[in-house]
């Protein structure tokens, strides 16, 4: 439908009694009016306050964290070093649990168990054996061994 | 997060615009509860980023802009029409019929508001931000982030709808 022909359907329907769209706006108003509810605002005030009070500690919390940093960087490292240690050592990567219960900010942190404990103990260990020549000795003894015993056809 | 608002000027949102927010928001999703925890969510927001609200300059504008966007988010979550026929009919059912109101009046307005729900997402949310926030069609464009004239063609053929209805209500009486 052109403008020409929307004025004149305009134009038919105030002239023939029917409603014009001023007339269906202000019944859409009416409907609306009658039929929705009125709030407390006195109530919402209320719960908006206390949000805003919830948030403005969390927030604070927040900001007083943000001081932990340098710790969490020490972190990172000592889990990085931890991995590629066991990598370089076991040949393996250690399981997802240990690097979660090396770092100390870790949520799980205070829910881990003796197995896990262990399997720390585990991962960090090759960290101490790369400063110790003596472990290199001990593994290059145990190869010795086993070439030994594999020559003899024990294994 | 920005800068969060002064408390006392959420006060003076929630007196100026409340209800009119309310209003808005009901008109979209038609639960009482859902409706104050949006309407919560819509001052908190505001009082979150008083940046953003300086540069958006206009407190009305603002919070309605807020309100539409959660109404959007909420109608792409639901991904289905928000308002059911039984709600449509306890509106008209559970209308307070007061000494000399015409019974067809509240019929009525049950038709417009069941017309009003079968309008497209786009067409009403206009209609409504122009309705209570009382706002023009260049901020409603800027608002919904739509060009002008997409605004004014959603505008004038919603409204082109409900008057249909009303039309037709007119010729069964």
């Amino acid at each position: 439908m052109n403008r020409d022909e929307e004025l004149a359907r305009n134009l038919e329907a105030s002239t023939s009694g029917l409603p014009t769209a001023d007339e269906a706006w202000r019944a859409m108003g009416r409907a609306i009016e009658q039929a929705r509810p009125r709030g407390d605002d006195s109530r919402l005030l209320a719960r908006l306050t206390s949000e805003m009070d919830r948030e403005t500690r969390r927030v604070g919390s927040n900001r007083s964290r943000v001081s932990t940093w340098p710790y969490v960087m020490a972190a990172s490292a000592l889990v990085g070093v931890a991995i590629v240690s066991s990598i370089l050592i076991h040949g393996q990567q250690p399981a997802p649990q240990v690097v979660v219960a090396l770092d100390p900010l870790s949520p799980w942190e205070d829910s881990i168990d003796d197995e896990i404990k262990s399997v720390q103990a585990l991962a960090i260990e090759p960290l101490f054996a790369m400063t110790v020549p003596e472990e290199t000795d001990w593994l290059e003894d145990q190869v010795s061994l086993l070439s030994a015993e594999v020559e003899s056809g024990e294994f | 997060m920005g800068k969060p608002v002064d408390r006392d000027r959420v006060t003076r949102w929630v007196s100026q615009y409340g209800e009119d927010l309310r209003g808005y928001l009901w008109s979209r999703v038609r639960e009482a509860d859902v409706v104050e925890d949006l309407l919560q969510e819509v001052f908190l927001r505001a009082w979150r980023a008083a940046d953003r609200f300086v540069e958006q300059g206009e407190d009305r504008a603002y919070l309605f802009s807020i309100a539409q966007r959660l109404v959007r988010d909420r109608w792409r979550q639901q991904n289905a029409h928000p308002v059911h026929q039984e709600m449509i009919l306890e509106v008209v059912d559970g209308q307070a019929v007061e000494p000399g109101t015409l019974l067809e009046q509240v019929e009525q307005e049950g038709i417009m508001l069941a017309a009003l729900d079968e309008l497209s997402e786009q067409e009403q949310s206009i209609l409504m931000l122009r309705y209570f926030g009382g706002l023009g069609f260049k901020e409603i464009a800027s608002i919904t982030e739509n060009p002008l004239n997409t605004v004014l063609s959603h505008a004038h053929r919603g409204l082109g709808k409900l008057r249909q209805v009303l039309i037709g209500s007119a010729s069964r009486e």
